[in-house]
């Protein structure tokens, strides 16, 4: 009996842990700042893991599979700050700089941005403030399957569907030589090895 | 902007060197979605790194100056902006209408500015005698001396002269 109440009393701990680092992840941001977040999140190369994508999942206001392509895109090391470009209610458009540094593409080859005429670039998110929804999963056997949608308090979230995953310069170093050390195809071991060479030029 | 508050008063005018041009506006996919008419002192990616359509405004502070306590810039002064295509006109992201940030600073300024409508370079020579159409057609690298001159693309010997803009309401 003490082992099945010491069970609960852990399982309610981590659940109310798991509530508490989702709730306080992304509800008490301004938009700019949820924006960075998520670029904070971005530029530690979250986007490109599955854990780190399920991190990313609480910003946006609907669900957001991993994608399934292994391409990136690439941005500067430097970015930001967001900044607001417009707040109607609950609604909200915001911007944040950065410079394009390019694509990574499956092979691990890569692709130098293209030349588009401007002086800068910015990524345009629009945000609602909304109620938070999480799913809880259950077994149907074979998969997790999603078993409810639990709906909280009111947050600010992105409403744009997700883009390719990106990362910063420095994360793309790191996310290709990990790459590349799984990998077995002397192809792409290659376009791996360039690639460093063409990032580390980069910042 | 120490430059313009230490000099004491400024009767003639006041030059821009610096990066200037479209601000693009991209989606999660990488498409452009909008353009913004920039001029970017710094070189830095937060909003505030730029003069924009949306803190233009700030630069009415001028009009403040010269009426107030602390004359900057003469009534007659006008405002040179060397930087590329601040005076194109173009459908801007934040103003939600056609304009240029060279017709914005003369409007919140209530100067004349002068401004290009295409990209600039450096070259060895100035925008009448120089020989190159564009940064193509100079040394690579420039050399670190003097003089050097930013002048606008376009044919050697009928290069574009400066759009002239005066204060409008938006």
């Amino acid at each position: 009996m003490r082992r099945y109440l010491r069970s609960i009393l852990i399982l309610t701990l981590v659940v109310t842990i798991a509530w508490a680092q989702e709730t306080h992840s992304t509800r008490d941001f301004t938009p700019t700042q949820l924006i960075d977040q998520f670029w904070k999140l971005a530029t530690q190369g979250d986007l490109l893991t599955a854990n780190g994508w399920e991190r990313a999942r609480g910003f946006y206001s609907h669900s957001t599979p991993p994608p399934v392509s292994k391409s990136i895109d690439v941005v500067s090391n430097v970015w930001g700050p967001a900044s607001q470009k417009s707040l109607d209610g609950e609604i909200a458009v915001v911007v944040i700089g950065f410079d394009d540094a390019g694509h990574i593409d499956e092979n691990l080859k890569y692709i130098a941005p293209k030349e588009t005429g401007a002086v800068k670039t910015g990524r345009l998110y629009h945000l609602v403030f909304a109620p938070t929804k999480f799913e809880t999963y259950k077994s149907d056997g074979k998969n997790l399957v999603v078993d409810k949608t639990i709906v909280g308090p009111k947050a600010w979230q992105i409403e744009d569907k997700p883009g390719a995953p990106f990362t910063t310069v420095n994360s793309a170093i790191r996310y290709v030589l990990e790459m590349r050390k799984k990998s077995n195809d002397p192809n792409v071991i290659r376009n791996a090895d360039t690639t460093i060479e063409k990032l580390l030029r980069l910042n | 902007m120490t430059a313009l508050t230490i000099n004491g008063f400024i009767s003639g005018g006041v030059f821009y060197y610096g990066h200037g041009g479209p601000f693009h506006t991209l989606d999660g996919a990488g498409h452009v979605t909008g353009t913004v008419s920039i001029l970017a002192p710094g070189q830095g990616t937060g909003a505030d790194s730029n003069i924009t359509f949306q803190n233009v405004s700030q630069l009415s502070a001028v009009r403040t100056a010269y009426n107030g306590s602390q004359n900057i810039i003469g009534p007659a002064a006008a405002i040179w902006i060397n930087g590329c295509s601040a005076g194109k006109k173009i459908y801007d992201e934040y103003a939600l209408f056609e304009t240029s940030i060279a017709q914005q600073i003369s409007n919140k300024t209530q100067r004349g500015v002068y401004a290009y409508e295409k990209g600039m370079y450096f070259s060895l020579h100035d925008a009448a005698s120089g020989t190159s159409s564009n940064y193509t057609g100079e040394p690579n690298p420039l050399p670190a001396s003097l003089p050097l001159y930013l002048v606008p693309n376009g044919p050697a010997g009928n290069k574009p002269q400066p759009l002239g803009f005066t204060p409008q309401s938006n």
